[in-house]
């Protein structure tokens, strides 16, 4: 499987008031947990991961009532800080004939909008100006694919990894219908009414110009287990998403890029499918015997908690691993400090309970896929147990922009 | 009158100009509000914006879009300020007009490189009781420290006679003419549904209107 689904979580740091302070604890530290797909990238046994930390605000707590997110920054809102619960993944192909000036036009009505939005205003044409005042922590992230790029700097200027990634044949079943785009809006909020009307304000604000590619809406939400917050569950009931890198480098494009995505990134987004009806047909044991986990509450099967370093070298007593060759823990540890990204999935069920179409949306973020990212799921797709239950049919990545400055529309470096 | 190619429009027929929508006297209450001074994306240049004040005289204040971020503020600023972007020959700006001065303020009409002529237009209800829309024969006025609102369905400020079509996320300049000389206000191009309905020229005051529902 991608390393999406199903890690156990490491716990998180509560962000919300009043919520217990205790896990700040620096459980991670230092320690190569290994993990299961979420943690794969994140985690390494190396010294460098020393710095690695459960990244509370990313995963847990509960929204202030009416959250506002800051729109002008260095970097674009969604990616750090805590998640929101509802998501829309909005992929765009610019209408034929477009050109750069079009695209300067997108941008620029997509940072008014989504100033807008994210403060609780109606963007300028809203005949629904109501649904606009509840703010629901809004976020709105956009992000450029290679056609963009090529149009606005020229075709040299689209860095390497902005493309479709490699293919991994084992496993990949990939649909266009899931795939590519020029443009992408990723719009998070506490409130699906509010998300629904962002969505729409800002696909028709733009629709001259481009036309909506897919849609993926996921869902998520942190759990309180009673002694401690983890950052959500799958659709197989796994801990999911929550061991992230406490640093920035991994996640956010420095001097080693584009000057144009300095202080921007990138997004993997990668739709995985989950066979809930051939997962329900699998016992416990075989389940943790796949991830390497307990269900329960994501510890290792050669023991401890969740946070804890799994013992891949670990022999039972009849001399077998513990820890499967080809369970999902093994697989997906980093094997090098590179190895390591921000994670922010979501659930997807578009079915209808019996009829199965579900899984997660798999997003990741970091500066570059294919020295990160690829890696990675290159050994996943080699070898990992989850990959019986799971089949990726979509798969896409874009740049995401820095944020604007005072006075600024997004793109202001892409377009200068 | 209308000089940028119309064979598009052309080919049209004559009846369905003449009997649909062609812009802005539209429906709807909307999307005016809020704070004045709060946006500010829609200030920046846009790339081929079609901005500039009016040459016919010297503005008396700058003024730069919605923002009203700029350093002097004139007398009337617009909040939230956009116009209807189209192929067509007319348009209209809408927003919120702010009177940061002490003293009423008489808005009489106006100018704008896009359009060959600058209107204040309001909605009334005609003697058969439908909504019309018609140039309002007194202008606006907007007390001191007060907003005015421009909306689809109610007050605007009409654009006839384009020059060129009006492109969604370009800005354009319509100067205004008001008792305390030129205000020139910079607006982002949008699109937008509403504000379609029928400008019947037989019911406007305004003889000029009529010009613009022609094909060329």
């Amino acid at each position: 499987m991608t390393p999406a689904a199903g890690c156990p979580a490491g716990r998180t740091t509560p962000a919300g008031p009043g919520r217990r302070g205790v896990l700040t604890t620096a459980v991670v530290a230092g320690l190569g947990l290994g993990g299961c797909s979420l943690t794969a990238g994140s985690l390494s046994g190396t010294a460098e991961s020393a710095d690695l930390v459960a990244s509370g605000a990313t995963t847990a707590g509960a929204a202030p009532a009416e959250a506002v997110q800051p729109f002008r920054a260095p970097r674009q809102p969604g990616i750090r800080g805590r998640v929101q619960p509802f998501a829309a993944f909005v992929a765009f192909n610019l209408t034929p004939g477009s050109s750069a000036p079009d695209v300067r036009r997108i941008l620029r009505i997509w940072s008014d909008d989504i100033e807008h939005l994210m403060t609780g205003r109606p963007p300028l044409t809203d005949p629904e100006p109501e649904l606009a005042r509840h703010t629901a922590g809004l976020t709105v992230t956009v992000g450029v694919g290679p056609r963009i790029v090529e149009l606005v700097r020229g075709a040299d200027a689209v860095p390497a990894w902005l493309g479709p990634l490699p293919a991994y044949p084992q496993i990949d079943k990939i649909e266009d219908r899931w795939s590519g785009g020029d443009l992408l809006l990723q719009i998070c909020a506490d409130s699906p009414t509010t998300l629904a009307h962002a969505q729409r304000r800002l696909t028709l604000g733009v629709r001259s110009m481009a036309e909506t590619r897919w849609v993926q809406r996921g869902f998520r939400e942190p759990l309180d287990t009673g002694e401690h917050l983890i950052g959500m569950r799958n659709l197989f009931g796994q801990v999911d998403g929550t061991i992230q890198p406490a640093d920035d480098e991994p996640v956010f494009i420095g001097a080693g890029g584009p000057d144009w995505l300095r202080d921007g990134s990138s997004i993997v987004i990668r739709r995985i499918r989950m066979d809930l009806d051939k997962w329900e047909q699998v016992d416990r044991l075989g389940r943790e015997n796949a991830m390497g986990r307990r269900l329960t509450d994501g510890a290792p099967l050669t023991g401890g908690a969740e946070n804890d370093i799994p013992d891949v070298d670990a022999k039972d007593a009849l001399g077998f691993p513990v820890i499967d060759p080809g369970a999902h823990v093994r697989r997906a540890r980093a094997t090098t400090n590179t190895e390591r990204f921000l994670r922010r999935p979501y659930s997807y069920d578009d079915g209808t309970g019996e009829q199965v179409d579900a899984g997660l949306i798999f997003v990741a973020y970091c500066a570059d896929p294919l020295a990160q990212f690829d890696p990675v799921q290159k050994r996943l797709a080699a070898k990992d147990l989850m990959n019986i239950w799971t089949t990726p049919i979509g798969s896409a990545v874009f740049a995401i922009l820095p944020g604007p400055g005072d006075g600024e529309s997004l793109g202001q470096a892409l377009l200068a | 009158m209308i000089s940028r190619n119309r064979s598009r429009l052309a080919a049209a027929s004559a009846a369905l100009l003449l009997s649909t929508s062609l812009v802005a006297c539209g429906s709807g209450d909307s999307s005016s509000s809020s704070s004045p001074g709060t946006s500010a994306a829609s200030s920046t240049a846009a790339g081929s914006a079609a901005t500039s004040a009016s040459d016919s005289g010297t503005p008396a204040y700058t003024e730069s879009a919605s923002s009203g971020s700029t350093g002097r503020i004139g007398p009337v600023t617009i909040t939230d300020g956009w116009a209807k972007a189209t192929d067509m020959e007319m348009s209209a700006v809408f927003g919120t007009l702010v009177n940061n001065s002490d003293k009423a303020i008489h808005i009489t009409g106006g100018s704008s490189d896009v359009a060959g002529s600058v209107e204040t237009h309001e909605f009334v209800k005609d003697a058969g009781g439908n909504m019309v829309m018609q140039k309002a024969p007194n202008g606006f006025t907007i007390e001191p420290g007060k907003t005015f609102v421009l909306a689809p369905g109610a007050n605007h400020i009409m654009l006839l006679g384009l020059k060129d079509k009006l492109v969604a996320g370009d800005s354009l300049t319509v100067t205004l003419e008001t008792d305390l000389g030129q205000v020139p206000l910079s607006v982002m191009i949008r699109t937008f549904d509403g504000a379609n309905e029928t400008y019947n020229p037989s019911h406007s005051m305004s003889g000029s209107a009529s010009m613009s529902m022609s094909s060329s």
